[in-house]
């Protein structure tokens, strides 16, 4: 797989006038930042920030824009993006604007130096909050391309094993996980995207 | 999925500033703020294809930066991050009257509001400062860009509350003794500098934010 090249401009539109090429929809370094892009129409599920504090998951369904800063540790899942919970060791910024009938949306990720090293996917009962299971990852070693490698390595993994999603504590099973790029989902993947 | 588990308290009690581009939060990042691992400026400007407008200074989209191949405008598309690396002398005409030079990369982002005549964001990020990261003030010749002036802040191991006094001593130094502002290389006098904030402008340094 080739090494996509860091780029230093990033069009958030979906069809960006005179550019020679759109990087929407893929993620791309940018300088010390990772970016990605991407948009959902009204019809769509649209795609919603979800926190795990203490007391359970805390819902940052928004409508029109929003800046929302994820900081590194916090463990957020952003529904129909990405079938895990993640932690990162670097802070993430979430953004989302209309543009016309869609909802655009733009992950930042990044910016400091000496961190973006590490970073945990999660699974957790959706009954009852309960822990199911981990996988970190050696970002820093890894890069972007072996990021999404390996998260989508550690979605199969879950998915793979029933007794994995079985929670201990409430007996509920969790439904199976997707990968970050719906371009790589199974069928069954594909179908639990839009699930949850 | 989550419903059985879902935090049911409102989220200005649970989360705070959950959202940087609420009314009420926009405020708080009127100059620069750090929350995490980052420093966050936000704007509201009209921001379209004509450029960026500021309510207070005006048409100010020019984003110059000075790299091997010498001084280059460097365009800032609406809808378009864009990424100034760490080490980049950059400056925006009419904005401030000097050129940055910071060790972390900045990243630039401006949203057009919901209509054409409603007031859009203009974002800035860049990383927080480590121990031995700092940011520059300096100055180069109009003419042959010889470096003329620079003043360092050290942000990292100070801390970026001490940015803004930085500024305003190193264009005061600057300002001060015209040949400061002169080239020994062409003889050619720079324009007065003048800060970030156009209330901290002598009526001098107003006359100078005018010219470039």
């Amino acid at each position: 797989m080739s090494r996509p090249e860091p780029i230093l401009h990033y069009a958030l539109e979906l069809f960006p006038q005179g550019a020679a090429q759109t990087h929407f929809g893929e993620w791309r370094e940018a300088g010390v930042y990772w970016v990605w892009s991407g948009a959902t129409l009204a019809t769509d599920l649209p795609c919603i920030v979800l926190e795990k504090v203490e007391k359970g998951v805390i819902d940052f369904t928004a409508h029109g824009y929003l800046m929302h800063p994820i900081l590194s540790g916090k463990i957020h899942h952003i529904s129909h993006l990405f079938g895990y919970w993640h932690a990162s060791d670097a802070d993430r910024i979430w953004l989302q604007f209309p543009r016309g009938e869609a909802s655009v949306y733009s992950l930042i990720w990044g910016g400091k130096s000496g961190v973006h090293k590490q970073d945990r996917l999660l699974w957790f009962c959706p009954k009852c909050g309960n822990r199911l299971a981990e996988r970190v990852l050696d970002t820093g070693r890894l890069g972007m391309e072996g990021f999404i490698a390996e998260q989508l390595d550690a979605v199969r993994q879950f998915n793979s094993d029933v007794e994995r999603r079985k929670c201990r504590s409430c007996g509920f099973v969790h439904p199976e996980a997707y990968g970050f790029y719906p371009r790589h989902d199974s069928a069954v993947e594909k179908a639990h995207r839009e699930r949850w | 999925m989550f419903a059985n588990i879902i935090v049911k308290e409102s989220l200005d009690k649970v989360a705070g500033d959950w959202d940087f581009l609420q009314e009420k939060v926009i405020p708080h990042f009127s100059t620069f703020k750090a929350v995490g691992q980052n420093i966050y400026g936000i704007r509201r400007r009209y921001v379209g294809e004509a450029g960026i407008i500021d309510p207070q200074k005006g048409a100010m989209s020019r984003h110059f930066e000075i790299g091997p191949q010498g001084m280059l405008e460097v365009l800032k598309r609406p809808l378009e991050i864009s990424v100034t690396t760490s080490g980049t002398p950059h400056r925006v005409s009419h904005n401030f009257g000097y050129w940055h030079i910071n060790d972390m990369d900045e990243l630039y982002l401006r949203l057009p509001g919901e209509t054409p005549d409603a007031l859009g964001y203009s974002l800035i990020i860049m990383g927080y400062p480590d121990e031995n990261e700092c940011d520059r003030f300096a100055w180069y010749c109009e003419r042959c860009l010889t470096l003329l002036f620079e003043r360092v802040c050290e942000t990292g191991r100070l801390g970026f509350e001490v940015f803004w006094k930085s500024e305003r001593q190193a264009v005061t130094d600057y300002n001060q003794n015209v040949r400061n502002r002169t080239c020994p290389e062409c003889d050619f006098t720079n324009p007065l500098g003048y800060c970030w904030a156009v209330s901290k402008d002598t009526p001098e340094e107003r006359t100078a934010r005018g010219c470039w």
